[in-house]
């Protein structure tokens, strides 16, 4: 008895299993939800998105595909594209700063990542599919970014090893350095005050736009002049101010990362075009060394005076739904954690919104996804379903 | 997060396979475990570990118990019949000192007051158990942690799966537990222990209360209860306390309790020593008092030898070889402690006396260790399962197979004492709880052959089993100034002596791939993490008691290294142990190092980005000064040097050692490695199992760092699977023990002998940049071979006789 009773269920999955391989098979599928959210133009209401191989094909209120096409219909579903992290340090290994030096532009994420940590799955659950592995702020010229996807084969993941050159406008690099505090040892580190942090970064500056001999000086020089972006991690007013400062000094045009205070100066960011890239949004007390006051409606204030705006540090769909319950609109908020990042990190080409030839990075909602309970169906990252766990469950098969 | 791969069917695939299988599993496991009817193992070789010997015959068990047993037993119809024709049965093997089935908290928990009772801390859901099993293990003996003098009841539990823990019970109060010295250095410390004790062990016996005993408070652990009292006993009663035989003080105290029981004889007092003054006075206290003692520890017996062997009292012996973080009291054991007390004459068993529980599955590693140290392998069997058996106080059910006992046994596919043997199958009360496919090899534990003290200048030898490229092939070996000159089926030359050593094997001097040869100060500079410029054979010191024993382990061929704590370390060497010119090749490969050993924060780099960018530097010939304030001329002669050696690994003469064990290390390493094209070797990488593909292609070699306990599961598979790809495997360590104990822990997890004995040999001969013909046996190399018990792989073997350049090493000048 017990024995038909398993040959009937095993005949019955067999049949199930069956369709299932037959469907994940196809190269081409055609999602249709009741929203798509292109961060082109208009919402699409309802909308299609055409996937093949990993890239987004087609996408429109209805999209003409072969015949033989799967179609998926996914229902009351808002699609967006994965969700995009600025600035994170998820995935670092080995130390995310070399501290014993104060300017390390040689600084490379990209040859430090642990492909398989375990805070890329924790990203990818809450719909982040790429981010920008930043290094840390111990050092005045911390390094180079790197962007990768939070999900796929190692080879695919790398969108742009040479990403955003890190600097550290704030007080970070200064703390703990105390000058001749620590007779005993040879090893003196600079800087020991904020000003020291202007100073090496104002000299650094100078000796590589005068093609003074300076370590790294060609990459620093290239950086200024637009070869990369060139974030700062900057909270406070009076960085930011020499933020704006330095930009004007060496005519090159800074991305201020962490901001916190930037709504105190907004207009001012807005009329030296600085785009800032906030997070991660909380108020949970001053941050930093600097025990800055970030308020609720800060990302409200400076998209209304027209600063361009992004959110990052870990939480982005949080953040996001914050960020528009206390002033942001709905489209810009969306915009911050999708489109907005992959312009400053210039890898708009590749991912940030949803069009034909980008990577076909989707995020599927059950409803409308700024709404705090609204749950994330799955996360697609190249093409490829990466659905919420069961509970207990685990699949080994794609263990990040 | 789970994914469907719109790209390929092959995850629905499995996944469709995993569906399947956890349907079907409801159906497999239906019949309950505990339940299984009479089984009848044939055609075994069986150990009993009784008068009656061992023998090749038939076992039936029924009810949890061996019904009958005997060589040619009939089988009674109608029953489950196991051909188990060249396999062998020995009884269930016990641990005598685990932790196995102990939460974390009862690890750690003892105390001076007795109250505890270790089953309190047994959690029966733990899942560690599994793993012991699979060695064979059907029995442990646990006990409230040694840091108390007198800590409570330890008891004597299976290795089975359980639903509560009498299940799990086969002796609730065993012994109780006790120790001198472990906690305290000096001598006074362990006298005033053992006064402690001795005094309230007269108290007890003259019926006086024996007060407090070492303080009140708790030595460490948690186990202080929440009312302010001393601890309780916790859920698990057997039926209630039984009376008190001591007059009762207001406040009930277990101690007097426990200490009664221990002076009628109830159950032993298992005292933990190290220290010779301390075993000498728990001889004299078991005498003059006639209490049962079981002595266990015991790192150094010194004077007190002969007393422990004419007491007649049982010890438990163990760890022999150090496999984790060594606790301080066994930090300063002497070598040959082991071979000291055993053969003393004393009943002994062996234990792990492992930190976690699921390290008594090293008890066959131990045990191979024992056989490795000279003990006969029927001794070791019998220390294993009869003698533990008694000196537990369960002789009359477990430790031999007998008609009556309880059927706990253990099914090898050979030399149950050699770890790399798979398990056929475990029987824990008639119960199967591991089973497993796997085709038996030869039963015969090896014994040493007769060999001479002395070797003329030409000579012969002749082997059953010859170490030839991976392969053991009958072959006589001619050998003459010092060099082989024929390898052959027969001999050359008629009128030169043949030394016929039977099947020992003949193998050649074994290589560590990478060693420090305990060396490790002279070895280490940390000025500059750029030490380009020094070479190890510099500072190679071939007196220490490391290389002496390396030589007596059978390793004659050593990559010797600079440490680890510079990001370019050095020059590693290779030596020829004991050889008239040891030093083989001065430069043989560059060492680099991407592990957080060579990141420090007061010198550059502190960082794995900081290490790469300096090997990029360095690689590419940036680095063209050095940041030491020295005389123009030292620094010239530095740069040159730094330069020279960093330029032969770059053109490929010497290959580059890159340390690396994280995923991030890994795939820097592969990084440099590909981009400079280098020669390239990884050193000790344990998350290795994501690059195998890129290390094949790259055709880098991986030095395999011994096995730590806390990778066991995983990195001697990886390594297993490594070579299964075509990756040299080679091994490194500081003590052969180890080196071997990581090689056969690989070829148990699927490497083949082959490649794990080239592994040892000539491939790491290859990798290191050897001679051509070291550590390999060919017409034209030196006669450099070690004369072993059985296959180097097998952790019971152990070298009998050690040639170097056809002479025979002098034994004595290699003792410690």
């Amino acid at each position: 008895m017990k024995l038909a009773f398993s040959i009937f269920w095993g005949a019955l999955f067999a049949v199930l299993a069956f369709f299932w391989t037959d469907s994940s098979q196809a190269r081409s599928i055609l999602y249709k939800a009741a929203i798509v959210h292109t961060m082109t133009g208009n919402p699409l209401q309802p909308g299609e998105v055409f996937v093949q191989d990993g890239k987004i094909v087609a996408v429109g209120k209805s999209v003409v595909v072969p015949s033989d096409t799967k179609v998926v219909d996914l229902g009351d579903v808002t699609l967006l594209p994965g969700f995009i992290d600025a600035y994170s340090q998820v995935g670092l290994a080995g130390g995310s700063d070399e501290s014993t030096r104060e300017v390390t532009p040689g600084f490379s994420t990209a040859n430090v990542i642990d492909w398989k940590d375990v805070n890329f799955r924790e990203a990818l659950a809450e719909g982040t599919t790429t981010l920008a592995a930043s290094p840390g702020t111990q050092n005045v010229i911390a390094g180079i970014s790197c962007v990768i996807k939070t999900a796929g084969t190692a080879s695919m993941r790398m969108i742009q090893s040479d990403g955003a050159l890190l600097l550290s406008l704030c007080s970070d690099p200064a703390q703990g350095n105390r000058s001749r505090s620590r007779p005993d040892s040879i090893y003196i580190r600079q800087p020991t005050n904020r000003m020291g942090v202007v100073w090496i970064l104002r000299s650094a500056f100078d000796h590589a736009s005068r093609n003074l001999p300076f370590e790294s000086g060609a990459m620093i020089r290239e950086s200024l002049q637009g070869k990369r972006p060139v974030f700062s991690v900057s909270r406070t007013t009076y960085d930011l101010n020499s933020l704006l400062a330095l930009g004007e000094e060496f005519s090159f045009s800074p991305v201020a990362v962490g901001g916190h205070e930037a709504y105190k100066m907004a207009p001012r960011l807005s009329k030296a075009k600085v785009p800032v890239i906030l997070g991660p949004l909380s108020t949970g007390g001053g941050q930093g060394p600097e025990e800055t006051e970030p308020i609720w409606n800060q990302a409200g204030i400076l998209s209304r005076a027209g600063v361009e705006l992004a959110l990052a540090g870990g939480n982005l769909l949080t953040q996001a739904r914050f960020a528009h319950r206390f002033g942001l609109t709905r489209e810009l908020a969306l915009k911050a954690v999708t489109r907005q990042p992959a312009e400053l990190l210039r890898v708009a080409d590749r991912i940030g919104s949803l069009a034909p030839g980008l990577d076909a990075d989707l995020v599927a909602f059950d409803g409308d996804p700024l709404e705090f309970t609204t749950a994330i169906r799955w996360v697609m990252v190249d093409g490829i379903i990466y659905e919420q766990q069961e509970e207990g469950g685990s699949n080994e098969e794609n263990d990040l | 997060m789970t994914a469907i791969r719109s790209g390929s069917g092959l995850t629905s695939f499995v996944g469709f396979f995993v569906l399947i299988g956890v349907l079907l599993l409801p159906c497999g496991a239906a019949t309950p475990a505990g339940e299984s009817g009479p089984i009848a193992l044939t055609g075994a070789l069986i150990h009993t570990l009784t008068e009656e010997g061992t023998f090749v015959g038939n076992l039936v068990v029924r009810d949890g118990k061996i019904e009958a047993i005997g060589a040619d037993l009939p089988i009674p119809d109608g029953i489950e019949v196991i051909d188990l024709t060249g396999y062998t049965i020995v009884p269930g093997l016990i641990d005598c000192r685990s932790v196995l089935w102990l939460t974390k908290a009862a690890i750690r928990e003892s105390s001076s007051r007795g109250a505890l009772s270790i089953l309190d801390g047994v959690d029966p859901w733990l899942s560690d158990w599994r793993e012991v099993s699979r060695q064979g293990v059907t029995a442990v003996s646990v006990q409230p942690n040694d840091r108390g003098s007198l800590g409570g009841h330890g008891s004597v539990l299976r290795v089975a799966p359980a639903r509560s823990v009498s299940d799990l019970v086969i002796l609730d109060e065993a012994s109780v537990q006790s120790s001198l010295g472990i906690v305290g250095r000096s001598s006074r410390d362990r006298f005033s222990q053992f006064e402690r004790l001795r005094k309230a062990l007269e108290a007890v016996i003259d019926g006086r209360d024996p007060g407090s005993l070492g303080g009140s408070a708790p030595t460490t652990g948690t186990n202080r209860s929440p009312r302010g009292g001393p601890p309780q006993r916790g859920d698990f009663r057997r039926g209630g306390r039984r009376p008190q035989r001591s007059s009762a003080p207001s406040q009930p105290d277990r101690t007097k309790e426990l200490l009664q029981e221990v002076v009628d004889g109830d159950q032993p007092l298992r005292l933990e020593v190290h220290h010779p003054d301390a075993l000498g006075w728990a001889i004299s206290l078991a005498t003059e008092l006639d209490i049962d003692l079981v002595l266990e520890g015991i790192s150094d017996p010194g004077r007190a030898l002969s007393r422990l062997a004419s007491s007649g009292i049982p010890v438990v012996v163990g760890p022999i070889w150090e496999l984790g973080a060594i606790p301080d009291h066994r930090k300063k054991r002497k070598d040959g402690w082991f071979t000291r007390v055993t053969s003393s004459g004393s009943r002994w068993a062996l234990g792990t006396f492992g930190s976690e529980g699921r390290s008594s599955r090293f008890l066959r590693v131990q045990a191979a260790a024992a056989v490795a140290e000279g003990a006969k392998p029927e001794d070791v069997l019998c220390a294993l399962t009869k003698s533990a058996a008694e000196i537990l106080g369960v002789g009359d059910l477990l430790g031999t197979l007998a008609e009556g006992k309880q059927a706990d046994l253990a099914v090898f596919a050979g030399n149950p004492l050699d770890p790399a043997t798979s398990t056929r199958l475990v029987m824990s009360r008639g119960q199967i709880v591991h089973e497993s496919e796997s085709t038996p090899g030869p039963a015969t534990p090896p014994t040493p052959v007769d060999f001479p003290s002395d070797l003329p200048t030409a000579y012969g030898i002749h082997s059953e089993r010859v170490l030839i490229e991976g392969n053991f092939r009958p072959a006589t070996m001619m050998v003459r100034e010092g060099r082989i000159t024929s390898l052959g089926a027969s001999p050359g030359e008629n009128e030169i002596r043949i030394i016929d050593v039977g099947s020992a094997p003949v193998v050649p001097g074994l290589v560590a791939a990478h060693s420090y040869l305990g060396q490790l100060e002279s070895v280490t500079d940390d000025t500059e993490s750029d030490a380009s410029q020094f070479r190890s054979i510099d500072v190679a010191d071939l007196t220490t008691p490391e290389t002496k024993g390396m030589v007596r382990g059978g390793f004659l061929h050593i990559g010797f290294a600079p440490s680890s704590g510079n990001t370019s370390a050095g020059v590693m060497s290779t030596l020829h142990l004991e050889a008239t010119d040891p030093v083989g090749n001065a430069t043989s490969c560059g060492k680099f190092v991407l592990t957080d050993s060579a990141r420090s924060r007061d010198r550059y780099p502190s960082s794995l980005g900081g290490q790469i960018n300096l090997l990029e530097e360095i690689f590419s010939g940036r680095t063209s000064e050095t940041r030491l304030h020295l005389p123009m001329n030292a620094a010239a002669l530095l740069v040159a040097d730094r330069k020279k050696n960093v330029g032969a690994v770059l053109s490929g003469d010497r290959p580059a050692v890159f340390a690396a064990e994280s995923r991030a290390e890994i795939g820097a390493a592969l990084d440099l490695i590909e981009r400079f094209k280098l020669r390239g070797a990884l050193l000790g990488p344990v998350k290795v199992i994501d690059f195998l593909d890129r290390i094949r292609s790259l055709d880098v070699a991986i030095i395999a760092r011994p096995v730590a306990p806390e990778d066991y599961d995983s990195y001697p598979a990886n390594l297993a699977k490594a070579a299964a790809r075509g990756i040299r495997v080679v091994f490194a360590g500081d003590s052969p023990a180890k080196i071997r104990t990581t090689a056969a822990l690989a070829v148990e997890a699927g490497m083949t002998e082959e490649k794990a004995l080239l592994g040892l040999t000539g491939t790491a001969a290859d990798v290191l940049g050897m001679a051509a013909g070291t550590a390999r046996l060919q017409v034209g190399g030196p006669a450099s071979f070690v004369i072993w018990t059985d296959s180097p792989l097998n952790l019971g073997a152990r070298p009998t006789s050690i040639v170097v350049e056809g002479v025979i090493v002098d034994e004595k000048k290699m003792k410690p």
